[in-house]
């Protein structure tokens, strides 16, 4: 029994490799269109959002005018306020945009295929259009697995699934209804937040920032990179390899009436570990849509200079 | 390998884990227990059919047992994902996991999470393969309800600060992550203004 689980094992990992050359070249293309695809176009739609068994739906609303992203999501089943973000430029390379696109001219061998294997699955339907399923798989431990079906005509994922390590869905966000082109608000649109712009560090301003830090944590896993971000107001770090993305905060502790004690929470795939810096009144909370063993071996590396 | 150990970490995998089992597991050589932890896994990952992490690097050594070895019965016959399903979720936020690092007058849950979270450890755990996870994954599953015994508290300092730092992160992920809108839905799920 056990011999043919060994060999069923070793035989899909083989048809990986023999796969690996051929579709996942394919698949990483698919992951970049997407990856600025979502930015560059106006289009509007009804999507839904499930954590567990709970079901939120919104209007969404995705509008470029004059090379400039408008973003406008009202929830529908509640009073609660909605989100309006205003983008920055249209033609700015975000973090992610900017390791998938290495990824893609070095013909999906470059360095993201050591942390995640694609591949794509069978084509299908959503909120009625043609779409092409992608499968993200990690290789190790520290990442979530995703699963994304994006519009054939656009790029844009109209559903996406992340799961944990064991293939249960964290959380679903899905479109029940799609169609390109936005109008416009104008009373939405005055009240729009602008955003803030992310880069990805060279290796000399990296280094540069965290020596200007007070603290920085001593291990992250391989394959994250360190993104910039004008956030003034905030004291904090965050990471990407190109698909998911952690950020790490440093707070004061709250005094000594507060117990030492570390804690951690879920929502969806966001996981955060709040890790007390041991003899310092200092609490260190990593947050992102990582597994919480991530989320916790980087809380306990984060040393403080001095 | 013991035989205790094997049938515990089944059982806290199973999330039936009594609580003399969660003890022998906190107080066993962990590198023991870290191994038959990742063995499990990728068991039943081959049992179930999923051949979603085919490509990860599985060690010489856990293969060489794996080949080795009987096969499992208990608790194979289980589909394991239901005790992950199970977790309950707060008004907006998920479950809130305590652990303490030690320290008396710490309840007993407590004084069981440090042992398992203590200085042998803590610290950087340096990863090659999934046949290294440490006892920390212990820990992390308990986070998904998986061994409730594991004092689980509504927290109110711990929510807000939570929900104030997921704004934050989810700014910055907003414009990094490649997936903008799934971002901005996780925003303002929480509210967000």
């Amino acid at each position: 029994m056990l011999k043919q689980v060994l060999i069923r094992t070793l035989s899909l990992s083989m048809l990986s490799l023999a796969a690996g050359g051929v579709w996942a070249d394919d698949a990483w293309r698919w992951l970049e269109r997407m990856s600025h695809a979502h930015r560059e176009m106006s289009y509007q739609g009804v999507v839904t959002y499930q954590i567990d068994d709970r079901l939120k739906s919104y209007q969404f609303t995705h509008r470029v005018d004059g090379g400039r992203e408008f973003e406008s999501l009202q929830p529908l089943d509640s009073d609660a306020d909605g989100l309006v973000r205003q983008g920055h430029r249209v033609d700015c390379v975000h973090p992610a945009e900017r390791l998938l696109r290495n990824q893609t001219a070095a013909n999906g061998t470059g360095d993201m295929a050591q942390y995640y294997e694609l591949s794509l699955g069978e084509p299908g339907r959503v909120a009625g259009r043609d779409v092409v399923t992608l499968d993200i798989m990690p290789r190790d431990a520290f990442r979530l697995s995703h699963h994304i079906a994006l519009d054939v005509m656009t790029a844009i994922p109209l559903k996406t699934e992340t799961r944990d390590q064991s293939g249960k869905v964290l959380e679903r966000f899905q479109f029940m209804m799609f169609e390109v082109g936005a109008a416009e608000d104008a009373a939405v649109a005055d009240s729009a937040r602008e955003i803030h712009h992310g880069e990805l560090l060279p290796a000399e301003a990296e280094a540069q920032l965290l020596g200007e830090m007070a603290w920085q944590p001593a291990w992250i896993p391989d394959g994250f990179t360190l993104a910039q971000f004008k956030d003034p107001g905030s004291e904090a770090l965050s990471y990407t390899d190109g698909i998911s993305m952690f950020s790490v905060f440093m707070e004061s502790g709250g005094g000594p009436a507060v117990s030492p004690s570390a804690s951690s929470m879920r929502s969806g795939a966001t996981v955060s570990y709040s890790y007390p810096i041991p003899d310092s009144n200092l609490v260190t909370t990593v947050i992102g849509e990582v597994p919480l063993l991530t989320a916790e071996q980087v809380a306990k590396s984060v040393a403080v200079k001095r | 390998m013991s035989k205790d150990i094997r049938e515990s970490v089944s059982a806290l995998m199973d999330g039936e884990a009594s609580e003399l089992e969660l003890r022998r597991l906190l107080q066993a050589d962990s590198e023991e227990v870290s191994v038959t932890w990742s063995r499990f896994h990728a068991q039943r990952s081959a049992l179930h059919g999923e051949p979603k992490f085919s490509g990860m690097d599985v060690s010489g050594a856990v293969r060489a047992a794996l080949a080795g070895e009987e096969p499992l019965q208990r608790g194979m016959s289980l589909d394991w994902r239901k005790p992950l399903g199970g977790f309950a979720i707060a008004a907006s936020v998920a479950a809130l996991v305590v652990f303490g690092l030690g320290g008396t007058g710490q309840q007993q849950a407590e004084q069981l999470a440090a042992s398992g979270s203590g200085p042998e450890t803590s610290g950087r755990v340096y990863l090659s393969a999934p046949a290294a996870v440490t006892t920390g994954t212990v820990n992390a599953s308990t986070a998904s309800g998986q061994a409730p015994r594991f004092q689980s508290i509504a927290d109110e300092q711990a929510r807000q600060r939570f929900e104030r730092l997921l704004q934050q992160h989810s700014e910055r992920a907003a414009v990094s992550s490649g997936q903008g809108m799934v971002t901005y839905v996780r925003l303002a799920s929480h509210g967000a203004k």
